[in-house]
């Protein structure tokens, strides 16, 4: 999730963007993961944005280099193993940015997910969900995110507060106890929904922190 | 004779204000400031100045530099400032000077109650260690402590701190402790001797006379002497640079540019601040920007101006003389560079002789307003995303207004034809660049946060750039606004050419951002202090072949106060700069994911964190005793990622 921002720093300068995770887990804890980056709601300002250098210190990338690092990290998903189907697709007329992939396994999962989030600037690996026996966890470390945050905070200001962190985990088990109060359990209770503002997320580290136990 | 006795006796006065507490300033200081505590600290400021964070940690960083954390004597003293000893309504003052390749940075207060002074010098300082004490001329008590100096008698307190031009010629990281604390000594020594300098100061001191005299705070620049100082720390500093850096730094040769000294005043009344500045530029510079600004504004430009525009700015310069001086400077800085000076000035020498500064000057004079007419609104789509029941999301095209600025550029030419042949030029290049009626239109989406559109139209002897399609199309052709619409500083403008300008009414564009719905701003907390703040901000700049004047008039909306909202703004700005985004973290040393994009052998994966078991899809339910003992069960362990393990593909 981290580095879904990362993967256009664009989101620096936007006054609004959003970014949405969809993961549907089967019970071999096989599935599909959804990551969407949106920036439509900027749109007009990006546009004006991308013919600069940078603003205010903050480098803007060029089209063609967003292509580039998109290209660099489809190229490493797809050699991800147990990754099946994985696709990054772009729309710069809207700013809209959607990974998607199939996993085998939890393990794959987390190592394409770790792939994903992660640059080579970063010194953490990410691995944030587990399973257990009728139980399930997910521990994000979004602490190098928020010592990033408090370093760089010229870097990220105030603009993460009118941006949202939506995830949405599905399950085929019902779900008898969450450890999160933040998290909004669906009508048929197989369904996770929390959501943040990033800038809470910067401020609380550990809020996206879940341990989950099925019937 | 009467009325030359009347302005001598004046100007006796004035020198005697400006001789409260003469003696102790420096004869020729960098920079020199006096603040009339009475004016500023009026109605009750003090008390709101003291809840401020900025000002404890101004005072704290200041007056009590030698002291560290939150004791609560200190806090105490920051509480009972007023009763501190030292006198709030007479005049503060500030100065930097230097003093043999140092910089003394001093405050200077009036006592009023020594023995209160005297009591809380000795929560601050150790005044029972003797040793440290000097006793200097007119009875001063001095105290030097790291660098920081405190020193009183019955009529003056003087504190501030040292710093030195000249950096020592071994590193202070490579000084063993002797060499360090020798170092000590000798900074202290030579800030005895900089003291007793100070005290022994005449009372000639000229820049004392260009202050404003009833300003509340009133300040002098020399400018020349700071870029001196500059050029000397720099020479010094052990920072890699190379020789010849040294002598491109030391050779001061934009010095002349840089020859003059600067009177700034603040003046505060209620609502109201004021500041001015008046600037004697030297010799040199002032023939040069005499030419440069000498010329008047083709009054027919304010015809387009709207009445009641946000911000309105014009400039008038001769783009003639502006082009030579330019080349004149470059010319100074280039000259006697070290290895490529003589190529660069023989560069700038071929690029004077083709450009032709007469028709660019023609082509535009140099007499420009810019106009920001209004704010509209324009609604745009996006994307996002609503969720049922079981939260599988489903795409939604929304609607939201953004604002979109409107504004013009107008300017004059001299030369119509030419300017419009330039601007056919583009024409066959670009679709997106088009000539109708004589506008030329580019549509491109990089203009998108400005409408979509750029125009540009050309009329007898004015040229129009603009977004705004009504005044390209309808305005323009009319003839522009009415003549009295005009604002008074666009009519002095029009009448008497000052050479800069501008008008800014902040609680229009506030009005604007608050109709904005899509980011909040009318329920944005900060809101009600941006409503009392915008008000209006008028600036005007005048150059004589005496120097130059500025003008800068704030007035706040409905009557605020001016200083309550100056320290409400310098205390956002000192919290959003002190601003603690994160939560004690704990870092994680492992390694990162090593991504090895020149393997092609295998692929990388890592091994199954601890805490995580496998799932294995075959095995049977769990009886009710092993979901129990699940449910009892310590959480799940922090994972701990290890490095990553090759594997074999297995063929």
């Amino acid at each position: 999730m981290r580095l879904l921002l990362c993967c256009a720093a664009l989101l620096l300068l936007s006054s609004c963007f959003e970014i949405v995770e969809d993961i549907r887990f089967q019970p071999n804890y096989s599935g599909s993961y959804k990551g969407i980056v949106n920036l439509s709601a900027s749109k007009t300002q990006i546009v004006a944005y991308m013919k600069l250098d940078s603003v205010f210190g903050t480098h803007v990338p060029k089209q063609n280099e967003v292509e580039i690092e998109i290209d660099r990290k489809e190229s490493l998903l797809k050699r991800c193993k147990g990754i099946k189907n994985a696709s990054i697709a772009r729309d710069f007329n809207n700013f809209i940015f959607t990974i998607k992939f199939d996993f085998d396994n939890l393990d794959s999962f987390n190592n394409a997910y770790t792939m994903v989030t992660s640059d080579k600037h970063s010194t953490v690996n990410v691995f944030p969900f587990s399973a257990g026996n009728k139980s399930f966890s997910r521990q994000d470390k979004l602490q190098k995110i928020a010592s990033d945050a408090t370093k760089n905070k010229n870097k990220y200001p105030r603009l993460f507060e009118q941006s949202k962190y939506t995830a949405i985990l599905h399950f085929p088990f019902e779900i008898s106890t969450c450890t999160n109060s933040s998290c909004k359990l669906s009508n048929d209770k197989k369904n996770i929904f929390i959501s943040s503002s990033l800038a809470n997320l910067v401020n609380h580290p550990s809020f996206l922190n879940t341990q989950i136990l099925f019937k | 004779m009467k009325k030359i006795f009347l302005l001598i006796l004046l100007a006796a006065s004035a020198l005697v204000h400006a001789q409260d507490l003469a003696e102790y300033l420096p004869q020729k200081p960098l920079f020199y400031s006096r603040v009339n505590l009475a004016q500023v600290l009026q109605n009750n400021t003090l008390n709101s100045l003291k809840k401020q964070d900025f000002f404890k940690a101004l005072i704290q960083n200041t007056l009590l530099i030698t002291q560290r954390g939150n004791d609560s004597a200190m806090m105490a003293i920051i509480d009972n400032i007023e009763h501190f000893g030292l006198s709030l309504n007479n005049d503060a003052h500030f100065s930097v000077s230097e003093v043999d390749s140092t910089l003394q940075f001093d405050f200077l207060f009036h006592i009023n109650n020594s023995a209160e002074l005297e009591k809380n010098m000795s929560q601050i300082l150790p005044l029972n260690d003797s040793s440290i004490y000097a006793s200097i001329g007119k009875d001063f008590k001095l105290f030097i402590h790291n660098k920081v100096h405190y020193a009183w008698n019955k009529d003056v307190f003087v504190f501030g701190s040292t710093y030195s031009l000249r950096s020592e010629q071994i590193p202070l990281y490579e000084m063993d402790e002797q060499q360090i604390k020798a170092l000590s000594t000798i900074e202290n020594e030579r800030q005895s001797t900089v003291m007793h300098g100070l005290f022994h100061g005449n009372s000639n001191k000229k820049y004392l006379k260009g202050l404003f005299q009833k300003a509340a705070i009133t300040s002098y620049i020399d400018l020349h002497n700071i870029f001196d100082a500059y050029t000397t720390m720099l020479s010094s500093l052990h920072l890699g640079m190379r020789p010849m850096d040294l002598q491109i730094i030391n050779s001061n040769r934009l010095v002349p540019y840089l020859d003059s000294k600067v009177y700034i005043s603040a003046y505060i009344a209620g609502d109201e601040l004021t500041i001015k500045t008046k600037g004697h530029p030297g010799k040199e510079l002032r023939k040069k920007l005499f030419k440069v600004y000498n010329r008047r504004y083709n009054s027919s430009i304010f015809n387009y101006v709207p009445a009641k525009a946000i911000f309105s700015s014009g400039i008038k310069i001769n783009t003639e003389a502006y082009i030579n001086l330019t080349f004149d400077i470059m010319h100074d800085y280039f000259k006697n560079m070290p290895t490529y000076g003589q190529y660069a000035t023989k560069a700038v020498t071929l690029l004077q002789t083709f450009l032709d500064e007469k028709g660019l000057g023609e082509l535009v004079r140099g007499d420009v307003l810019f106009n920001l007419n209004a704010i509209n609104t324009q609604q745009v789509t996006y994307t996002s995303y609503e969720y049922d029941d079981e939260y599988n999301s489903k795409e939604v095209t929304k609607t939201e207004s953004i604002n979109v600025p409107t504004f013009s550029i107008i300017g004059s030419t001299a030369n119509a034809k030419q300017l419009e042949k330039l601007l056919d030029l583009g024409l066959d290049f670009s679709s997106k660049y088009i000539k109708e009626n004589k506008v030329y239109t580019i549509k491109d989406r990089y203009f998108q946060p400005v409408g979509g559109s750029l125009f540009i139209t050309v009329k007898k002897q004015l040229f129009f750039l603009s977004n705004d399609s009504n005044f390209i199309f309808n305005t323009v052709p009319n003839g522009g606004y009415a003549r009295k619409e005009r604002t008074t500083m666009q009519q002095q403008c029009a009448r008497r050419s000052k050479v800069f300008f501008l008008e800014f009414n902040a609680d229009q564009l506030l009005q604007a951002f608050a109709n904005d719905t899509s980011n909040g701003t009318t329920n944005d907390s900060q809101f009600s202090f941006w409503q009392n703040a915008a008000g209006k901000i008028s600036a005007e700049q005048r150059f004589s072949w005496f120097g130059a004047t500025s003008k800068i008039v704030y007035k706040t909306n409905d009557s605020a106060a001016v200083l309550p909202l100056l320290s409400s703004a310098l205390n956002a700005l000192y919290l959003e700069n002190n601003r603690d985004y994160s939560e004690s973290a704990a870092t994680d040393s492992t390694a990162a994911y090593p991504i090895d994009s020149a393997s092609t052998e295998g692929d990388y994966i890592y091994d199954l964190p601890r805490g995580v078991e496998e799932i294995d899809s075959t095995e049977a339910a769990p009886t009710d005793e092993a979901v129990e003992a699940v449910e009892e069960a310590v959480p799940v362990k922090k994972q701990i990622a290890t490095k990553p393990k090759k594997i074999k593909s297995k063929k």
